[in-house]
């Protein structure tokens, strides 16, 4: 009979004795954080993707909250993000500016020649370092979608050998650009919906050879429109920071139709 | 001398998850990325080592004294879940980078059987406080060590031709046959 | 009829070592013969059973916060007790289970079970699904054992079908473990034409 009560009396005491401890714990650990940390956190979109530059969205809103960052660092959110972050931070006036990834190169799956059957493990940076995937193109893209693979938020899929991007989705964090091994992605402002789908800097007459749609470097869209697009080490490349300049003739009169309209 | 050949049996000779399988659900669960294993490693070794030491106190001062070990089943998880919450509150505090390197693994361990199961076992081998210490280390280096291995093979195989049909799980467990094999290997080492 | 389905679920189609993947640990390592494995499977159901009936019964009464040390407090309850019934009366198999016992507390299955279903449910449900759970475990639990049993060392239960030093030791021992749950996955993947 005794040891009935003394298992009750000795259990209670110990679980008495962890409770009171693990009080005395919370109260002496506690940490004083920026109430307005919890409340930014909260309506960032919590992927920490790592786009903003801080470490985390945790970091981001501590940065926030300490003044070390602008609201509308969060490329992520946008501007419904920068805006509420702004309300809780009491300032005003910021400015976002919307970005997409852009990739250049058009050249689907049966238009890519080869030189060699390629059996080697099925990533994008696999194949790029063993002699190029057995691709003529040097360049271009390989096709085996280590970038859908990097993409939080899902705004990039393969369509016929070629990763597509959904421009709504895409929150131009950045990581499909990292992944390309070839870094044929690159960031385009949302407004500005042209963009040159090569990245092959072989001379014109080798690209003829191993692309239909590659750029052959042959000119006309420079001439066409001069202030957005230049010819530098035989490829196409835009000034994006041309907004509002209409590009429609570049498009029209390019020989293999490697500028595309998004 | 002695002391070394309790850390290696348990280290590697009766390595906690390949051969005495326990903490499985972890070893499947977490395995999938290197970051996650390493992450849940760090958790194991911090939390075991401190529990066994704590466990190993309740029960020869308080259990013992009053004959009260068949106690210790509850006692035991008592200690250990107050413990948990304690090392994830001085973490959160203290060091905040391993804090948030081990995530949401910390208040995952309190149903790890791992951590219960060194607080058994170095009952059941009678070990001395200094014994107990030693083994729950070797303990909880082996269980890094079979995660993290299992990690890197798991994130090779996820680009390897697998049959659709053993695809995930199936293929998960004959690697650690495989890898439990290998280990068997080391039975008898040192005489132990 | 709702009570049949709780019953039933445990059995096959939740069954929760093939396909919910909870509460392996026990099923490794005491499935080298099949008379472990019924032993073990025993131990199981009478704790789950137990404890999803306290746990229901005094559902209304626990605090939400603390309910999780309450459920352990009460299933460590019914694992010390079948601990010391196992000591008495089986003592063999108490030590071919060894520590295996005394995990039972932390076996996922009746923390989960209790949190996910006894804890919103009625005690008559609660109870036929710990017995349609602990049905499931057995019936997977038993046929590891018998697989690795017949194939490691010739015999079902005790019972010598041939001479074991024919046999496949490797099965009996951990690897073998792993290769049998593995295949038994993929078969049970084929049938069910879907890999988890």
């Amino acid at each position: 009979m005794q040891i009935f009560f003394i298992s009750i009396l000795v259990l209670g005491i110990l679980g008495f004795a962890f409770a009171a401890l693990l009080a005395l714990a919370a109260n002496y650990f506690r940490i004083e954080e920026d109430s307005r940390v919890a409340t930014i956190l909260a309506i960032l979109p919590g992927g920490n993707c790592g786009a903003c530059g801080a470490a985390g969205c945790h970091d981001f809103a501590a940065k926030v909250a300490r003044g070390e960052v602008a609201v509308s660092g969060c490329l992520v959110g946008g501007e419904k993000v920068a805006k509420k972050i702004a309300e809780i931070m009491g300032t005003e006036g910021f400015e976002v500016h919307k970005q997409v990834a852009a990739v250049h190169c058009g050249a689907k799956a049966d238009q890519r020649k080869t030189k060699a059957n390629y059996s080697g493990v099925k990533t994008c940076l696999a194949a790029d370092l063993i002699d190029g995937g057995g691709l003529l193109c040097s360049y271009g893209c390989l096709g085996y979608g280590d970038c859908v693979c990097a993409c939080p938020f899902d705004a990039i899929h393969m369509k016929e050998g070629l990763p597509v991007t959904d421009s709504e989705k895409c929150t131009a964090c950045g990581k499909c650009v990292a992944a390309c091994p070839r870094q044929i992605i690159s960031l385009r402002p949302y407004d500005f919906k042209v963009a040159v789908a090569c990245s092959s800097h072989d001379k014109g007459a080798v690209t003829r050879k191993i692309c239909p749609v590659g750029c052959i470097a042959c000119l006309i869209c420079e001439k066409q429109v001069p202030e957005v697009f230049k010819v530098v080490d035989n490829l196409a490349v835009m000034d994006y920071s041309k907004t509002g300049v209409n590009c429609d003739s570049a498009i029209e009169k390019c020989p293999t139709k490697c500028i595309l309209k998004h | 001398m002695e002391l070394f050949g309790i850390f290696f049996a348990a280290f590697l000779i009766n390595n906690i998850l390949l051969i005495r399988f326990i903490a499985l659900c972890s070893f499947f669960g977490v395995s999938t990325k290197i970051n996650t294993s390493i992450g849940m490693s760090l958790a194991v070794v911090f939390v075991m080592t401190i529990s066994s030491a704590v466990s190993w106190v309740v029960y020869h001062f308080v259990l013992s004294p009053f004959h009260l070990e068949f106690l210790r089943t509850a006692a035991f998880i008592l200690t250990i879940a107050a413990l948990v919450q304690l090392e994830e509150l001085y973490l959160k505090k203290m060091v905040p980078t391993l804090y948030r390197a081990m995530g949401i693994y910390l208040p995952l361990i309190t149903t790890n059987c791992a951590i219960l199961a060194v607080a058994f076992l170095a009952i059941d081998y009678r070990y001395n406080f200094l014994q107990s210490m030693i083994f729950s280390l070797g303990v909880s280096f082996g269980y890094s060590l079979a995660i993290m291995l299992f990690a890197y093979i798991r994130e090779r195989m996820a680009l390897a031709p697998i049959p659709k049909w053993f695809q995930g799980y199936p293929i998960a467990f004959i690697t650690a046959a495989l890898m439990s094999l290998a280990f068997l290997g080391f039975t008898g080492m040192f005489g132990l | 009829m709702n009570l049949w389905k709780d019953l039933n679920a445990g059995i096959v189609k939740e069954n929760p070592v093939l396909r919910l993947m909870i509460g392996l640990c026990p099923v490794l390592a005491v499935s080298n013969n099949a008379t472990n494995a019924l032993g073990m499977s025993a131990a199981v159901a009478f704790v789950l059973i137990c404890s999803n009936w306290v746990v229901a019964a005094i559902r209304k009464l626990t605090p939400d916060e603390i309910r999780i040390p309450i459920f352990i407090i009460v299933i460590s309850t019914f694992v010390t007790i079948s601990d010391y019934i196992m000591q008495a009366y089986y003592p063999e198999l108490y030590v071919a289970l060894g520590v295996f016992v005394p995990l039972i507390v932390v076996n996922c299955i009746i923390l989960g079970r209790a949190e996910a279903f006894a804890y919103k449910n009625p005690v008559l449900n609660s109870v036929l699904d710990g017995i349609g759970m602990s049905l499931g475990f057995a019936l997977a639990l038993v046929s590891i054992g018998v697989v690795r049993e017949i194939l490691g060392a010739g015999s079902v239960f005790g019972v010598t079908f041939f001479n074991p030093a024919t046999a496949a030791t490797i099965m009996i021992l951990p690897p073998g473990a792993f290769i049998t749950i593995g295949f038994l996955m993929a078969a049970l993947n084929k049938l069910e034409k879907k890999v988890l």
